[in-house]
C-alpha cells in the first residue's frame, strides 16, 4: 500500500480511475456471461440484451481514457502513478474489446435462434466459456488487489483455453465434414469460439498490464502458445 | 546504492561500453562537525548529462561543490574519499591537490545568472585569461565558439563589447553557460541552472544541455524532476546525504527500485 500523495486530490483522481476500470471490468464480465447464457440456452431475448450493453462499456472505456490523458497532462505523473494511470488506459483498451467478442458471441447467438447445439460441441462450447469468464474474473481480481503473482497465474493458464480451442475446432471440423446440413451452424460456433479464445488473449495482455504496475517490470517471457488451430485444415474429399 | 552500479546501471554501462569522466567513491564530506555527504558513490558517465535530484538538505548541492572544490571557499570543511577524474587520473578531493587546480578544469553555471560586471565578450574570455591565454586571433576565435555553442552567437554578436548586464534573464544564464564552456573543461556543473527562468528561456536552456552532452559531461542539480527526466541520460537519488538510487533516467522515473526514491518523485514525501 502506497503513503497518500501529499496532494491529496492527486490521490482522489487516481482512486477515481481505477474505480472506472473495475466498473468497466464488471461490465464487461457481465456482458460475456449474458453473451454465453444466450449462446448455451439459445436465448434470443437475452442475446439482444447484451448486445445493448456495449453502448455502456464503449462509454466508460472513452470516459477512463479522457480522464487518464488529463491526469498525464495534468499531474505529470512518475513511477508507481504513472504505471498506474498507463496501466488503467491499456486494461480500459483490453476490456472494451472483450466487450466488443462477448457482443459478437450475443449477435452470433441471436442468428442461430432457438437451436440446441450438437451435444459434444455444446459440451466443449461450456468448458471455453467457462475457462474464458473464469480467467477474466481472475484477472480483475488481480487487477483489484494488484497481485502480480494472480496475474502470473492467469498468464499461464491461458494455454489450457488455447488447447480447449484447438479441441473445439477440430471437433466443429468432423461436424462440418460428416453433416453439410449443420455448416452454417458450426461456423457460427467457430467464431464464438473464436471469440472466447480471443478474450482469453485479452485477459493475458491485461495480466501482463497488472504485473508491470505493481512490479515495474514487463514480463516478457515468452509465452507457450498452444492454440494450433491455425495449422488444422478440413481433409479435401477427392472426387 | 540500489539500482546502482552493480544493478541495472552497471549493465547499461557494460552494454554501452561507456567511459567514465570521473567517479565518486566513499566520499564523505563535513561542514565542521556536521557530516553532510556519508559515504558517497556516484560514477559520472562521459558526455551523458548526470542529474542529482532529492529534497533540500539532502546532499545534492553539497556533493556537486566537492566537484570543483567550492567548499574550500570556508574553514572546518573537510572531504574524506575520492573524487577521481579521468583520463587524468586526478583525486578533486585529494590531500595536497591545488583547488584552483581543480577549477581550471571543471566549469560551473549557477542558480542565478552571474555575468561579470564586464562587457559580453570579456565575460566569456574571463576564463581564458586567467589561463594565461593572450593571443587575441585565439580568444576572439574561442569566444566566439561557446558562444554559437550556447546559443547566443546570434543575438549578441553586434554588441559584444556591450555590458553583460543588458541581456535578459535567459540570456545572461546562457552567457554564463558559454563562459564555462570556453576553457573546455572536463566537466560542467550546473546548480539548478533554470530555476529563476521562464518555460522558453527553461527549454532553450535544456536544449543547450541536449546539444552540450555531444561534447561534455554534465553534472546537474535540479529541484525540478521532469526537467531531469527530459535531460539527464542517469538519475541519482539523495538522502539525508546518502546517494539512494542511481539508474538510467529511463528506468528511474518509470520504476525505481528504493522505496523513498519512489515516494519522493511520485510526491509521496514525508
Amino acid at each position: 500500500m502506497q503513503n497518500p500523495h501529499t496532494v491529496r486530490s492527486f490521490d482522489d483522481e487516481i482512486g477515481g480511475l481505477r474505480a472506472k476500470v473495475g466498473i468497466l471490468g464488471e461490465r464487461s464480465a457481465e456482458q460475456l456471461s449474458g453473451a454465453i447464457k444466450a449462446l448455451v440456452d439459445h436465448n434470443v431475448d437475452l442475446a439482444r440484451l447484451t448486445v445493448l450493453e456495449d453502448d455502456t462499456i464503449d462509454l466508460l472505456d472513452t470516459q477512463i481514457e479522457k480522464e487518464a490523458v488529463t491526469l498525464i497532462a495534468r499531474r505529470q505523473p512518475m513511477a508507481i502513478d504513472l504505471r498506474e494511470i498507463v496501466g488503467a488506459f491499456r486494461i480500459a483498451a483490453e476490456l472494451e474489446r472483450i466487450g466488443d467478442l462477448a457482443k459478437n458471441i450475443a449477435k452470433r447467438a441471436e442468428a442461430l435462434g432457438p437451436h440446441p447445439l450438437p451435444d459434444h460441441l455444446a459440451v466443449r462450447m461450456d468448458a471455453m466459456a467457462t475457462m474464458a469468464s473464469h480467467q477474466l474474473s481472475q484477472v480483475l481480481q488481480a487487477y483489484d488487489h494488484r497481485d502480480p503473482e494472480a496475474a502470473l497465474e492467469v498468464r499461464e493458464s491461458d494455454v489450457k483455453l488455447d488447447e480447449l480451442h484447438t479441441e473445439f475446432f477440430a471437433d466443429a471440423l468432423r461436424v462440418i465434414e460428416s453433416d453439410g446440413s449443420r455448416a452454417a451452424q458450426t461456423a457460427h460456433l467457430l467464431f464464438c469460439a473464436k471469440n472466447l479464445e480471443r478474450i482469453g488473449d485479452h485477459a493475458t495482455n491485461i495480466a501482463e498490464s497488472v504485473y508491470l504496475i505493481s512490479t515495474g517490470i514487463d514480463p516478457t517471457e515468452k509465452r507457450r502458445k498452444r492454440d494450433d488451430s491455425s495449422t488444422l485444415m478440413p481433409r479435401v474429399h477427392s472426387t | 546504492m540500489h539500482g546502482s552500479v552493480d544493478g541495472v546501471a552497471q549493465a547499461d554501462l557494460a552494454h554501452n561500453a561507456a567511459q567514465l569522466r570521473a567517479e565518486v567513491k566513499k566520499l564523505s564530506f563535513y561542514y565542521g562537525t556536521s557530516q553532510a555527504l556519508k559515504s558517497v558513490d556516484l560514477p559520472i558517465v562521459d558526455r551523458q548529462v548526470t542529474a542529482l535530484i532529492g529534497a533540500s538538505g539532502c546532499g545534492k548541492s553539497t556533493l556537486l561543490r566537492c566537484f570543483n572544490r567550492m567548499h574550500d571557499l570556508y574553514v572546518g570543511n573537510r572531504y574524506e574519499g575520492s573524487i577521481t577524474l579521468y583520463p587524468e587520473n586526478l583525486d578533486i578531493v585529494g590531500p595536497g591537490v591545488d583547488p584552483m587546480l581543480v577549477r581550471l578544469r571543471i566549469g560551473m553555471v549557477f542558480q542565478k545568472p552571474n555575468p561579470f560586471p564586464k562587457s559580453i565578450f570579456d565575460n566569456v574570455a574571463s576564463g581564458l585569461y586567467i589561463r594565461g591565454v593572450k593571443t587575441r586571433a585565439i580568444v576572439e576565435q574561442r569566444v566566439e565558439q561557446s558562444l554559437r555553442q550556447a546559443a547566443l552567437w546570434e543575438e549578441v554578436k553586434d554588441r559584444l563589447h556591450q555590458s553583460a548586464y543588458g541581456l535578459s534573464g535567459g540570456q545572461q544564464q546562457r552567457l554564463c553557460i558559454a563562459r564555462a564552456l570556453a576553457p573546455n573543461p572536463g566537466l560542467i556543473l550546473f546548480d539548478e541552472p533554470t530555476s529563476a527562468l521562464d518555460p522558453i528561456a527553461t527549454a532553450k536552456i535544456e536544449e543547450l544541455v541536449d546539444q552540450l552532452r555531444l561534447n561534455y559531461t554534465i553534472v546537474i542539480v535540479t529541484h525540478n524532476m521532469q526537467q531531469a527526466g527530459r535531460i539527464s541520460n542517469f538519475t541519482a537519488f539523495m538522502h539525508l546525504g546518502q546517494m539512494l538510487e542511481y539508474a538510467p533516467t529511463k528506468q528511474f522515473f518509470t520504476a525505481p527500485e528504493h522505496p523513498k526514491t519512489q515516494e519522493y518523485i511520485t510526491g509521496r514525501f514525508g
